[in-house]
């Protein structure tokens, strides 16, 4: 195989990843709810529909912002503030995740809500 | 079998500069906030030791790096995914290197960074049962192409230097 012709192989895979990524990254969760793990245990499950005025979560190391229909970390005390930096998460595609104090924050469909138990236990 | 002192020796040294490498690359800030974006300038040294030693060799290098490495900086939780994802890049890169020449290191390189990824994924699914994890792969396609290509041209340039040089 000639060099170029790996070369577009590879910027061919690149090209799908970016536009797979925006893809994935835009599809739509109809009932947005709000999972919280710590440590691995949930500890929180929030229905973001539900979210009429803007409140904190204190975690251990990290403060959850809800908003209605979107969640994210403000603060955190880890020195690299990746969860802070994962931004506003509103659907199932992306998820939060602070390594260093094991926080976990995904958002599940809650038409299909009673899934949850098979995936959380 | 018979293994000569000087490929075990050879062995021995690529570990330890491989478990180094690894240790070291853990100390620097991830570029993009997600998980599992990263360098793996570690894998050159499987990819070294797999042209410059052996390929029995080369996967001896990788899985003692990973075990040792995750050992030093990761969890055991994390060894799995290191696992499946160091075994299957070696593989995919030794698969490569029989069909590619040796200008092209560097996708061997490639193709192994996107299995390593991959093959993470496949695991991550399994064990989280999530399909979000989707639009991670996608990421991390392009982060193991870019990756890839710098890893391998590392490897490259040190595979024909050590060759030039006898070693």
């Amino acid at each position: 195989m000639k060099n170029k012709t790996l070369a577009m192989i590879f910027a061919g895979i690149a090209v799908l990843g970016v536009a797979g990524a925006k893809h994935a990254g835009r599809i739509h969760t109809e009932k947005p709810v709000a999972l919280i793990y710590e440590n691995g245990k949930l500890i929180e499950q929030i229905d973001l529909t539900d979210v009429e005025n803007d409140y904190k979560i204190e975690l251990g190391g990290n403060t959850v912002l809800v908003e209605k229909g979107q969640i994210s970390v403000i603060k955190a005390n880890c020195p690299d503030k990746l969860c802070i930096t994962q931004g506003v998460i509103s659907n199932g595609a992306k998820s939060i995740i602070c390594l260093p104090n094991k926080v976990e924050i995904k958002i599940k469909d809650g038409t299909k809500i009673d899934n949850l138990d098979a995936v959380t236990g | 079998m018979k293994t000569s002192a000087k490929k075990t020796a050879q062995t021995a040294l690529f570990s330890a500069i491989a478990l180094v490498i690894y240790v070291l690359e853990s100390y620097i800030p991830p570029i993009v906030p997600i998980p599992g974006v990263k360098i793996g300038l570690a894998n050159a040294v499987t990819l070294i030791s797999m042209y410059i030693i052996g390929a029995k060799q080369g996967l001896f290098v990788t899985v003692i790096r990973i075990i040792l490495g995750n050992l030093f900086v990761g969890s055991i939780a994390s060894l799995l995914y290191s696992m499946a994802g160091g075994i299957s890049c070696f593989f995919v890169m030794l698969l490569f290197k029989k069909l590619l020449n040796l200008n092209q290191i560097w996708a061997v390189s490639v193709f192994g960074a996107i299995a390593h990824s991959t093959a993470q994924i496949v695991v991550a699914i399994i064990i989280l049962n999530t399909p979000s994890l989707l639009y991670y792969w996608f990421v991390l396609l392009v982060s193991s192409v870019i990756s890839g290509a710098f890893t391998g041209l590392c490897s490259a340039y040190t595979v024909n230097a050590l060759k030039k040089s006898h070693y």
